[in-house]
């Protein structure tokens, strides 16, 4: 009998069920990164060991599926990439925070920036320019240094000691890129020293210290286990924007930035990879 | 093995292809099925979630399913989480979407994407495949391929017949330039991709995908910091093996076909 005859032979319902058992096989998969085995397939989905067996057999030999290297385990085949379905943009650190920029630019009227970790450096990726004769400017996409600034500093203090530690060894002797006065920067023991003071705290407020400098608002966002995914700063011209306005503006602040900070714990901070 | 299983798939490898929703009757003429075997199967794959009515009508689109198979199957390309910052940088500086694309067979196929910060930029989709030949980053992957490679590609190309493939002065000149462009838009500007390669016999692209490039009036410091950044990538390619490792590695290009 071919399979179409033993198909036609067989009523509508058993058919439908077959597929079915199939199609919620192939949807246990939705959500998992590693291999699956029969017996966990046919436990999760309450079908025995062989209908389960069967059901990967048939999106095994579609393409759907393929055997791990193990032979025994399964794993999502690359056939779901006969066609594309979405921009994917659900965990991205930088799309989710734009709107939160948004918020704090039109709450303070100054600039406000989006940095995150690009191999040994700080990138301002995002930002939002301030209004007035005098505004707070950034070197967009230029890098800085991790130990460089205090922006910097914040995304390296929540690296783990062992990553700081590779990534001082590795940029020795430490390069001194800004203009502006920064003694912290300048040795080891003065960025561990930092590195330990910002960890103390869930934000930092910071003003530099020379004449006609700015003011800044620093926080960071991690991931659920603390990793740096990006910081957020909001700073501007210390004549109108001083310590003493960021305090004041601080509880609206981080209103605004609750919700990308409970988001950014959903998914994990990018691996620190120090390159060349 | 269950054929009306198949059946089910290849509906909804249809509805997939299709640029726009389809009704059952359009399924059932393309697919040479019967109105009530198709309609059957759309109750299954919608049950699974795997296709959705569009909008509350009679017509089926992708389900929400798909999109999440689709986003495991991406999560199994690991450089992609070490690779998007630094496509966010390019996006930042240029304004313009910047794609990590990578080679699965054949094919070429964008695996992450840092959308551009400009007014207006490309929203291109993840996962989605195309014969390397076909597209600009493709392009920079095949051209540095080995020469044998190559010609395995055309071959390739020939049996299925109904694909051109360029010259090998044209992939020369992708190699000798170190960048593949691609189709300039009205005002003369193009696309460009930087191959990464740092595996005899794999390779990723890193594309900016809007219109930056246009030869002979793009600034060459612009150039070379677009070309660093790729650089610093193909870098850490090399030192993180593990990381960039091939998820596929034991697929046959010359069988596997999408």
């Amino acid at each position: 009998m071919s399979p179409s005859e033993k198909e036609a032979a067989e009523p509508v319902r058993y058919r439908n069920q077959a597929t079915q058992r199939v199609l919620s096989v192939l949807t246990a998969f939705a959500s998992h990164l590693h291999s699956r085995g029969v017996s966990e397939i046919a436990r999760e989905l309450g079908m025995n060991k062989n209908m389960a067996y069967r059901a990967l057999g048939t999106l095994t030999a579609e393409g759907y599926l393929t055997r791990d290297s193990s032979g025994e385990r399964y794993e999502l085949g690359p056939r779901l990439f006969a066609y594309a379905v979405g921009t994917g943009n659900e965990s991205d650190i930088v799309a989710l925070s734009r709107p939160v920029l948004e918020q704090l630019h039109q709450l303070t009227g100054e600039s406000v920036y989006l940095s995150i970790v690009v191999g040994r450096n700080r990138v301002t990726v995002d930002d939002i320019q301030g209004q007035g004769a005098r505004v707070l400017r950034s070197q967009r996409c230029s890098p800085v240094p991790l130990h460089c600034t205090k922006m910097s500093r914040m995304l390296l203090a929540h690296l783990s000691d062992r990553e700081i530690a590779e990534y001082l060894s590795a940029a020795a002797p430490l390069p001194r890129p800004n203009l502006i006065p920064d003694p912290q920067s300048e040795t080891t023991a003065g960025v561990w020293e930092d590195v330990h003071a910002i960890r103390a705290v869930p934000y930092l407020l910071w003003r530099n210290p020379h004449h006609a400098s700015a003011a800044y608002a620093i926080f960071p966002i991690q991931d659920s286990a603390g990793r740096p995914h990006a910081v957020v700063t909001i700073g501007g011209p210390r004549e109108r924007f001083d310590l003493t306005e960021i305090e004041a503006a601080l509880p609206r602040m981080r209103r605004i930035l609750e919700p990308l900070e409970q988001e950014a714990r959903l998914f994990p901070a990018p691996p620190f990879l120090v390159d060349a | 093995m269950s054929s009306s299983a198949r059946r089910s798939l290849h509906i909804m490898e249809t509805i997939g292809r299709s640029a726009r929703p389809l009704g059952v009757t359009e399924i059932a003429r393309a697919m040479r099925l019967p109105p009530g075997t198709v309609f059957r199967s759309l109750d299954a794959l919608v049950k699974a979630g795997l296709v959705a009515r569009y909008q509350a009508s009679s017509r089926y689109v992708i389900g929400s399913t798909v999109e999440r198979l689709q986003r495991s199957l991406l999560a199994r390309f690991r450089m992609r989480e070490a690779v998007l910052p630094y496509l966010h940088q390019l996006a930042s500086m240029t304004g313009e979407t910047a794609c990590l694309h990578v080679r699965l067979g054949w094919y070429g196929l964008r695996v992450a994407s840092a959308l551009g910060t400009g007014e207006v930029a490309n929203a291109p989709h993840l996962g989605e495949s195309y014969a390397l030949g076909d597209h600009f980053a493709g392009k920079a992957i095949l051209a540095f391929l080995s020469a044998a490679e190559i010609a395995r590609y055309r071959s390739w190309c020939a049996a299925r017949a109904n694909r051109a493939c360029d010259s090998n002065r044209a992939f020369t000149d992708i190699r000798r330039q170190g960048y593949a462009v691609g189709e300039p838009d009205f005002a003369g500007q193009a696309p460009i991709a930087f191959p990464v390669v740092w595996a005899p016999d794999w390779g990723a692209a890193i594309a900016i995908e809007g219109p930056v490039f246009a030869s002979g009036s793009t600034k060459a410091s612009a150039l070379s910091e677009w070309w660093a950044i790729a650089g610093r990538v193909e870098t850490l390619a090399r030192t993180q093996g593990a990381i960039f490792a091939n998820p596929f590695p034991a697929l046959d290009p010359d069988s596997f076909v999408l």
